[in-house]
């Protein structure tokens, strides 16, 4: 072990030194060395939540600034981004075998919003809660939605976007689920970039809260269980 | 950020007439900028594919700003051109020339009122832009 619950032990440094190696090995396309440090580190006793907030999290953020100031193609982004769902699918037997809590998370990306990984780690760390959930991707249209929140009785709809312009499709969406029978139970969280930019705008598009991460979200969803009205910014916020 | 001079969101039915002719809007800046030799020329033989995704993403970010009324939306995009754009053979000068042919698009496809809610938007992001690209300069 790394004798990470000493107090002297170096956190900050300990991640970003994995942070900084695994963005080495996604740049050099070596997808197997990127994928073999990150289980040799959960192996090691490092849980998936930190692999995810403190690994993946900061390296997909720095993968975006490179392709924005050009220094990465697209193409190397997308195998960057790839390479990092992929291996998080390695990490499912350490995030599925958390005792059930009894509530059911649908998780989606809203139509036309094609980035997909924020959303998919919000839904892992309400699986690692001990929440049913089900994880529908990107670019999902609402008559889907509808049916999987009937047919799987879910309590709570994760919306993600990403893009700026999907945000008026995200009303649209919203206003549509809860238009429909099975879409009135159900309470809505949204998040994505816009969100975090302009913190009360979960409300112009009709959520039932806002959470500005994965971690977050799971508080946020536990007082909508809780509480029928809106819980948006200030509360996750705390 | 000049979050003061920000116009408040538009109004519903300025919305509704914005987004039927946002198509229209679209061809007519996308004709006109072709036209504009000394900012194409540099994009190369892609250009009017990479003017028409250009152009449809800020109409589409410009929607979602005026329906919300959100100042950062657009600031944030706005911050992010700067940063992007000069590698796709965009210049900062060539984005604020078209914020004003966009300006007279609307201008001449919307109703008076209307295309003043909107040209408000328009104003601001080229305030806005002027800023930016003087902030640049002076930090070399």
């Amino acid at each position: 072990m790394f004798g990470m619950n000493d107090n002297n032990f170096d956190h900050l440094q300990y991640f970003s030194g994995i942070a900084q190696k695994y963005l080495d090995f996604l740049l050099q396309n070596n997808r197997r060395q990127a994928s073999r440090l990150i289980l040799d580190t959960v192996e090691k006793g490092v849980t998936v939540h930190d692999i995810y907030l403190k690994v993946f999290q900061p390296v997909q953020h720095e993968i975006g600034r490179l392709w924005q100031t050009n220094q990465i193609s697209v193409a190397q982004e997308h195998f960057c981004t790839a390479a990092t769902q992929m291996i998080m699918s390695q990490l499912y037997p350490y995030i599925f075998t958390s005792e059930k809590n009894g509530h059911k998370l649908i998780a989606t990306c809203v139509g036309g919003e094609l980035h997909e990984i924020g959303v998919r780690m919000v839904a892992d760390f309400f699986e690692m809660d001990g929440w049913d959930t089900y994880y529908l991707g990107a670019n999902t249209p609402a008559e889907s939605i509808i049916q999987t929140i009937e047919a799987v009785k879910g309590d709570i709809l994760a919306v993600s976007a990403s893009m700026t312009f999907n945000i008026n499709e995200t009303r649209r969406l919203i206003d549509k689920v809860k238009d429909a029978d099975p879409g009135k139970r159900v309470r809505v969280l949204v998040g994505g970039r816009p969100f975090n930019l302009a913190q009360d705008l979960w409300q112009s598009v009709n959520a039932d809260g806002y959470a500005p991460d994965a971690q977050k979200a799971i508080q946020v969803a536990g007082m909508l269980l809780n509480k029928p009205e809106s819980t948006g910014a200030k509360h996750a916020n705390k | 950020m000049q979050t003061n001079d920000f116009p408040p969101a538009a109004g519903e039915g300025t919305l509704e007439v914005f987004h039927k002719a946002k198509d229209a809007i679209l061809q007519a800046a996308v004709a006109r900028s072709m036209q504009q030799v000394e900012y194409v020329a540099p994009m190369g033989e892609e250009a009017e594919n990479k003017i028409r995704a250009g152009f449809r993403f800020t109409l589409d970010i410009l929607e979602s700003a005026m329906a919300s009324g959100k100042a950062a939306l657009l600031e944030d995009q706005m911050t992010w051109s700067m940063d992007r754009l000069p590698h796709d053979g965009v210049s900062p000068a060539h984005v604020m020339h078209n914020f004003g042919l966009f300006t007279d698009i609307i201008g001449e496809k919307l109703p008076k009122k209307a295309a003043a809610e909107v040209t408000a938007y328009f104003d601001w992001m080229i305030q806005r832009m002027q800023g930016l690209i003087k902030a640049q300069q002076s930090t070399g």
